[in-house]
């Protein structure tokens, strides 16, 4: 037989495996399971036993490309690594100011902080490599995109923050001088994403031109305009 | 528990054991291994499957991050990696704000009730056990612990989906809960 009261604490381990807690319960179950092993172990207790649960979630086979995607995002993180290794909590702290601050310069100064220097890259890269960035904002609160075109390679990075979930994709386009915008690629709607510039479009990179984001079905009705509202939006600068 | 099964189970925990010294192949073998079922965590969870494929890709980032921290003593491969799913699962579920939650009994048509507990990577004989011990609990009770579970619902959410007050809700899973922990010590 079962007894029906459950003690608090026990009853706490338990919703807190099975995840049902959230908000401030669950900040202070797991403060809990930091300042007291036994409710740690009973935690791990619960999560054991519920693991064989686990076994009756279907087997759906995700997309194919997603392992591309997934190496794709390794790689990006991987690029960006020298962010990491300036390491020291005042240069995050840097970072962090710098990216809230809406300007241009503020985001030259950030990239400039946070991105490889084309010299650092090793023989690979050529001497002469030019790179722009651009910081792009818009109306979307907390919205945030750091892009960094490197001209040794083609390829422009770009990082996405506070991107809210949505039905749409992310679309990046450049808009040149003829007010023409043309496609750049799919975000990632987190982390970095890796853009090979088209060829054609590499003699957009210049000052003049705006790189935009826009929202788009997740089937772009058409690849040569947006279909949607920008919903950010930045200058590039060299640097 | 099948030779071939464990196996398989061995040969999953050493690939994520090589994937924490940053091994790309074996992330790949975790990978081709386990994507097709912790994509049917995050999709039950999600419920949407362009949701579920960005959840899965943070997923397999976060096992390239986190693998270290994988320890074989305390839970089988396929488990930690499904717990780190289902986790963020549920994180982007709270993300949304759901007003709609699903109806509860919806729930019984996505679980995978057909699932072999031979299948390769089952964990252990305890499938069968935890298993029958829901289907001794009431209905209502093991109903709502399977949408906690499966779904990632919250208490209110699970009240609203069933359409019972939170605290009614609340004492079915904790009585639920108890029952299920001593039918599991009486049966091992």
């Amino acid at each position: 037989m079962s007894s029906d009261a459950m003690p608090e604490r026990s009853a706490m381990a338990a919703e807190l495996a099975l995840g049902l807690l959230e908000g401030t319960e669950r900040a202070s179950a797991l403060r809990l399971m930091l300042s007291d092993p036994g409710f740690a172990a009973e935690v791990e207790g619960w999560r054991a036993r519920l693991a064989p649960l686990y076994d009756g979630f279907a087997d759906i086979a995700p997309a194919d490309g997603l392992m591309a995607r997934i190496d794709a995002a390794i790689d990006a993180e991987a690029a960006v690594a020298p962010m990491a290794s300036l390491g020291s909590p005042a240069a995050q702290g840097r970072w962090k100011m710098a990216t809230f601050a809406a300007s241009a310069v503020a985001a030259m100064l950030a990239l400039a902080l946070v991105w490889p220097s084309p010299k650092d890259k090793g023989p690979a890269s050529q001497a002469n490599a030019d790179v722009a960035v651009a910081q792009l904002t818009g109306p979307i609160d907390g919205l945030l995109l750091t892009a960094r075109y490197d001209s040794s390679t083609a390829e422009m990075l770009v990082r996405v923050e506070g991107m809210p979930v949505t039905e749409t994709e992310p679309e990046l386009w450049i808009v040149p001088a003829d007010g023409q915008p043309r496609r750049l690629g799919r975000l990632l709607r987190g982390g970095v994403t890796r853009i090979a510039v088209p060829e054609g479009h590499r003699q957009f990179i210049d000052p003049v031109s705006e790189l935009i984001l826009t929202m788009e079905p997740k089937v772009l009705p058409d690849p040569d305009k947006p279909s949607a509202p920008t919903v950010a939006q930045g200058r590039l600068q060299r640097i | 528990m099948t030779p071939a099964s464990d196996s398989r189970r061995a040969d999953l925990q050493s690939a994520l054991i090589r994937v924490a010294q940053q091994d790309r192949e074996a992330l790949r073998t975790v990978y081709a291994m386990t994507s097709a079922k912790l994509h049917g965590v995050c999709l039950r969870i999600c419920t949407d499957r362009g949701a579920a494929e960005d959840v899965l890709q943070n997923v397999y980032l976060k096992v390239w991050q986190r693998a270290g921290s994988f320890d074989p003593a305390k839970a089988s491969a396929i488990a930690w990696l499904c717990a780190i799913a289902r986790n963020a699962a549920i994180d982007w579920r709270r993300s949304q704000r759901y007003e709609d939650p699903l109806p509860v009994d919806l729930a019984e048509t996505l679980v995978d009730d057909a699932a072999d507990p031979s299948a390769e990577l089952a964990q252990s004989g305890e499938r069968a056990q935890i298993f029958a011990c829901l289907d001794e609990l009431e209905p209502a009770r093991a109903a709502a612990i399977k949408a906690g579970f499966y779904q990632g619902l919250s208490y209110p959410e699970i009240a609203e989906a069933m359409e019972k007050p939170v605290g009614t809700v609340k004492s079915w899973i904790r009585r639920g809960l108890m029952q299920l922990k001593e039918c599991l010590s009486r049966e091992q």
